[in-house]
């Protein structure tokens, strides 16, 4: 039998552009919301000497696999020897014959330098954790055209990414997730005993593959998610 | 014949990839490996024994993830014990049936990170590592073989747990990037001084790369490594060919890469991921023809951070004196305040300086030095990557930092006496490390060079006796006062001569040779220069010291240690920046207000909140200390020097912070703002703190007990709050930040307290001050509290309970002295 094979992506630090207005969201400063020009363009500086300090000690890794989906009718996604019981993520792969499993992150070298920052300027520090949350969504996005590059050659169209954590698809799968991709081994990912992933700025997600270009009606994003009293929602 | 013996006779070989072929046999994706030693024996033995037909002598056990961390976290329902037991037992029945061969207990990195990064305590990770060994060992194990290690922390926990646990020995490998890095940042160089000072029987590599990509990093494993070098590469990045994984490297090219790898020096040879039977056959084969590159002693003095080794030898070392009480009233306060931000500034203050290692000391009598000094040890390396000298007369403390330490560390200190270097020398036999001898004995110090290299000849004849060479010991010949005894200086060049010509290396406490003079720095550093020509090869110094500074980049430039004196000459920039700066600084107490009006004018985008609350251009800190800016704070502060620090706490610092509490209530400032406000103040603080008396004479009963609460670090306004009531004469037990509940209580309590100051600079621990005031009520009646804080208000104040809301560190004041009389 053929098992999966698990492909390694990586990126320089320059390849991948970090929003400073997603910044400025992950740090609680939404945009309407903001009373005073002169104090968000201070923010912004801010954001930008964060921006400009993270940035040498980012280096971008994912591990990923594609594997064949199947359902079942009690609501269970079957993906790579993962059993994930998520009506959401039901939904959101529905007509997909197979699915990219992957984890990703920003690395270890910059995880220390947010908690050094934390320690000894606990300012900068916040600034460079929303920076980390922002660079490893940026990064998600270019692993995904990395994706569609070679995927829609091939037939497959590419489905909004779903993360453990997301809707209704619980934090429990992570520990299996991981293994599955050996992210520890391949690119150092490691999970707490409270189940979170070190290095913090990671992401684990499940793009589907279908053969039929969709059209998008359901709710993604933040508008599909039930947590309604996220504070990073978007409007 | 003992493993090691046939080591020492020529190449060794390890098998190869167990987990592809597991999948070949059924294995699925997520199905843990390690189970199968119980559920399909057979199929294990089987693939050992094919191993050992291909030419293996040693097979490893399937027991990678076989640790109690893993499988705790799997779920496991069969339990580690009878995993390793199989397993141990499934290929001693192959090496029966080949009738040849070793079995290794293979050890892989438990899949968590350790702290401060992940939530691994190092202990713990000793302990589950322990566990595996010792059911390994007594079923039945030749060695120990710990792998694919990430971290080096990780790895010199499990390197512990096999020497603690068995008396097998044990080999290590890890693993390494395209950069030659581990995941964790170290080099082969660091990676070779830690395993060679915990004493491992060989080292190397393996995993993560193929056998062509570990040419450079075998090269420098087989550079520094006195031991025998191991490669475990994989085969290549796995590829699908119709329908079935396979590796980019065939047997025939991993045999010819591999011999490339042993003619650069690796005498134990094996392959990892993707390798199968016939790749080691390919390459037991073609090696038979070749002889091993002999094993050499390389005599190298290292220690090793958790990124770099530093040498000693060569290039003459700095490390940095800062963190020891003695004489340094700040950092005292610091050690018993567990204010540990402060000591970490001072570290990374030092490594800005320059210096190659910071020593670390925390010997102070009313604190306990082993929980110290191990906690200091801790935080040190969790943020900055220079190697540490853990400085202590404690062995107790000394241990528990060696073995905390995440390297190989410089260890200060062992002396001639007997009981020293017994106390010493096994602590540097089990966690390794250079250790710092001084020449003195139970005869004390020998007045004469001659005498004191005599000692330092005791010293390394000593030390011999635990395995410990010269190589792992610098000799320190004790700088003493001149003020005493006017040759004193002459006798300690002489020695350092003296052992300079012996092949050995030296270090000095620099700075002590002007104890009791006037202008020391200037007499400190031409000592230094004498030694460094003399031949000293580290020392122990302040790197704030200019003249210091001068002394040791000129002479690194002058002896032709630093190409094109660059070092010399970017240091010397900065010197003439310093000193351009200080002229400045002279012109403004001619013209100081000429000076104000121009910083004035830069701040002009100053927010309209500050201007309208008079924060104008006679106010600069206050400017400052809104603007967040914690150099310029600082610089302000000292500045004022002429002022009094209580007024310029009260009408610079306080305003500015209360200015940016609004305007964080008001939406108008962010956090980050917020909290750099904070800081600024923080830092302004500091220096005006230094210049206030305290008053000695307590005017008033009682004690008044201040905390910043649970979950808040934020402690500028708490300690704002604590200056102002000492000086107007109140006794304050502070409890630092982030304190619990149950511990204000009890120190309100344990001190009758009359009246309990509570801060919290965020809303989310607001709760947590509400908490602190209910357990207050309930068990201490009679104790008043007082509350205040950046985002705090007398409605919050009123919902909470508190007796009080201090809008200002005055009011606390006022409210002290109304409740305390």
């Amino acid at each position: 039998m053929s098992t999966p094979v698990i492909k390694i992506n990586q990126m320089e630090p320059e390849a991948v552009e970090i929003p400073t207005e997603e910044v400025l969201r992950y740090l609680g400063c939404r945009a309407g919301t903001l009373q005073k020009e002169e104090s968000v363009d201070s923010l912004k500086k801010l954001v930008s000497g964060g921006i400009a300090l993270l940035k040498p000690s980012l280096s971008y890794k994912a591990c990923y696999l594609q594997s064949p989906v199947s359902f079942s009718e009690n609501g269970i996604v079957r993906i790579g020897g993962l059993e994930l019981k998520s009506r959401g993520l039901f939904c959101r792969l529905e007509g997909c014959r197979e699915a990219v499993l992957f984890a990703a992150t920003i690395g270890v070298q910059a995880e220390r330098l947010m908690q050094r920052e934390a320690k000894l300027h606990p300012a900068m520090g916040m600034i460079l954790d929303a920076v980390g949350s922002a660079a490893v969504e940026a990064y998600c996005d270019r692993l995904e055209e990395v994706l569609r590059r070679t995927a829609e050659p091939a037939g497959w169209y590419l489905r909004e990414r779903y993360s453990p954590g997301y809707g209704d698809l619980s934090l429990a799968v992570q520990n299996e997730f991981l293994q599955i991709l050996d992210a520890f081994r391949k690119i150092g990912i490691g999970l707490t005993d409270r189940r979170m992933m070190v290095p913090s700025k990671s992401v684990t997600a499940i793009i589907g593959l279908s053969r039929t270009k969709e059209i998008e009606t359901k709710k993604t994003g933040c508008a599909g998610c039930g947590n309604v009293g996220c504070a990073y929602r978007k409007e | 014949m003992n493993i090691l013996e046939k080591v020492r006779q020529g190449f060794v070989y390890f098998d190869g990839g167990m987990g592809t072929l597991l999948q070949e046999k059924g294995l699925r994706a997520g199905e843990i490996p390690e189970y199968w030693n119980v559920t399909h024996p057979e199929i294990i033995q089987e693939i050992h024994e094919m191993y050992l037909q291909a030419g293996a002598d040693i097979v490893t056990t399937c027991t990678f993830g076989a640790n109690p961390l893993k499988l705790k976290e799997a779920g496991s329902e069969i339990s580690l014990r009878q995993i390793i037991e199989a397993a141990v037992g499934n290929a001693k029945k192959a090496v029966e049936t080949a009738g040849k061969g070793y079995v290794a207990l293979d050890i892989g990195p438990s899949g968590k990170l350790m702290k401060p990064l992940g939530d691994l305590e190092f202990e713990e990770a000793v302990s589950a590592f322990g566990e595996a060994v010792r059911i390994g060992a007594a079923a039945g194990a030749d060695l120990i073989a710990i792998e694919t290690m990430a971290d080096t922390y990780e790895l010199k926990a499990a390197v512990l747990a096999a020497k603690e646990n068995c008396d097998l020995p044990v080999f290590a490998t890890v693993t390494f990037d395209r950069q030659s890095r581990m995941l964790t940042g170290a080099d082969p160089e660091a990676a070779v001084a830690l395993l060679e000072g915990l004493r491992v029987d060989a080292l190397g590599v393996n995993c993560g790369l193929g056998p062509s990509m570990m040419k450079s990093i075998v090269e420098e494993l087989t550079k520094y490594s006195s031991l025998p070098v191991i490669v475990n590469p994989n085969a290549g990045l796995p590829q699908i060919v119709d329908g079935r994984t396979t590796f980019a490297v065939t047997p025939e090219e991993f045999a010819r890469e591999m011999q490339e790898l042993a003619e650069a020096g690796a005498r134990i040879l094996g392959g990892c991921c993707g390798t199968a039977p016939e790749h080691i056959r390919c390459m037991t084969e073609r090696l038979k023809k070749m002889e091993a590159v002999p094993v050499t002693p390389k005599n190298r003095t290292v220690v090793s951070s958790y990124t770099h080794a530093v040498t000693f030898g060569a290039h003459p070392r700095l490390i940095g004196e800062r963190i020891n009480p003695t004489g340094k009233s700040r950092l005292k306060q610091a050690l018993r305040e567990r204010d540990f931000g402060y000591i970490l500034r001072e570290g990374i203050a030092q490594q800005e300086g320059g210096v190659d290692l910071l020593d670390v000391n925390a010997g102070l009598p009313e604190i306990d030095e082993t929980e110290m000094l191990g906690s200091i040890v801790e935080e040190l390396q969790g943020v900055l990557d220079l190697p540490l000298q853990i400085d202590t007369a404690d062995s107790r403390a000394m241990e528990r930092a060696m073995r905390l330490y995440n390297g190989k560390p410089l260890v200060n200190s062992v002396n001639g006496k007997q009981e020293s270097m017994d106390a010493v020398f096994p602590l540097v036999q089990k966690y390794g490390g250079v250790v710092i001898g001084l020449t003195l004995d139970e005869d004390g110090i020998p007045p004469l060079a001659e005498g004191r290299y005599a000692v330092a000849e005791k010293i390394y004849r000593e030390a011999e006796k635990y395995g410990i060479g010269r190589n792992d010991i610098i000799i320190d010949p004790l700088a003493l006062t001149i003020s005493a005894e006017s040759s004193a200086a002459v006798e300690t060049l002489k020695a350092v001569r003296l052992i300079k010509n012996a092949g050995g290396l030296s270090s000095l406490g620099v700075s002590n040779v002007s104890f009791g003079l006037p202008c020391r720095d200037a007499v400190n550093a031409t000592f230094f220069a004498l030694a460094l020509e003399a031949g000293l090869s580290a020392a122990i110094m302040n790197p704030k010291s200019t003249a210091m500074q001068k002394a040791y980049r000129s002479y690194c430039a002058l002896a032709g240690l630093d190409a094109q004196c660059a070092e010399y000459i970017s240091y010397a920039e900065g010197w003439q920046a310093e000193a351009a700066a200080s002229a400045a600084a002279g012109g403004v107490s001619v013209s100081g207000k000429a000076d104000n009006e121009v910083k004035g004018s830069a701040a002009g985008n100053l927010s309209d909140d500050g201007k309208s609350e008079g924060c104008a251009e006679e106010k600069p800190l206050m400017q400052a200390v809104v603007r967040g800016l914690r150099d310029q704070a600082a610089a302000e502060a000292r500045r004022l020097a002429e002022e009094d620090p209580l007024v310029l706490i009260q009408e610079q610092i306080v305003p500015a912070l209360n200015i940016q509490g609004k305007g964080f209530e008001q939406g108008t400032v962010f956090l980050p703002q917020l909290l750099m406000s904070a800081e600024a103040a923080g830092a302004a603080f500091d220096i005006l703190k230094e210049r206030m008396e305290k008053q000695d004479e307590t005017i008033h009963e009682g004690i008044v007990v201040l905390a910043t609460v649970k979950g808040d670090i934020h402690d500028i306004g708490k300690n704002i709050v604590k200056v102002l009531l000492e000086n107007y004469g109140f006794r304050v037990l502070d409890l630092g930040k982030d304190v619990a509940p149950e511990r204000i209580l009890e120190a309100a309590l344990e001190n009758n307290a009359p009246l309990v100051g509570l801060s919290a600079l965020m809303t989310t621990t607001v709760p947590a001050m509400e908490e602190t005031i209910r357990l207050l009520r309930k068990e201490a009646p009679g104790c008043r509290v007082v509350v205040g804080g950046a985002v705090l208000n007398q409605e919050y104040a009123d919902q909470m309970g508190a007796d009080c809301y201090s809008p200002d560190a005055m009011e606390t004041v006022r409210y002290a002295e109304a409740v305390l009389g």
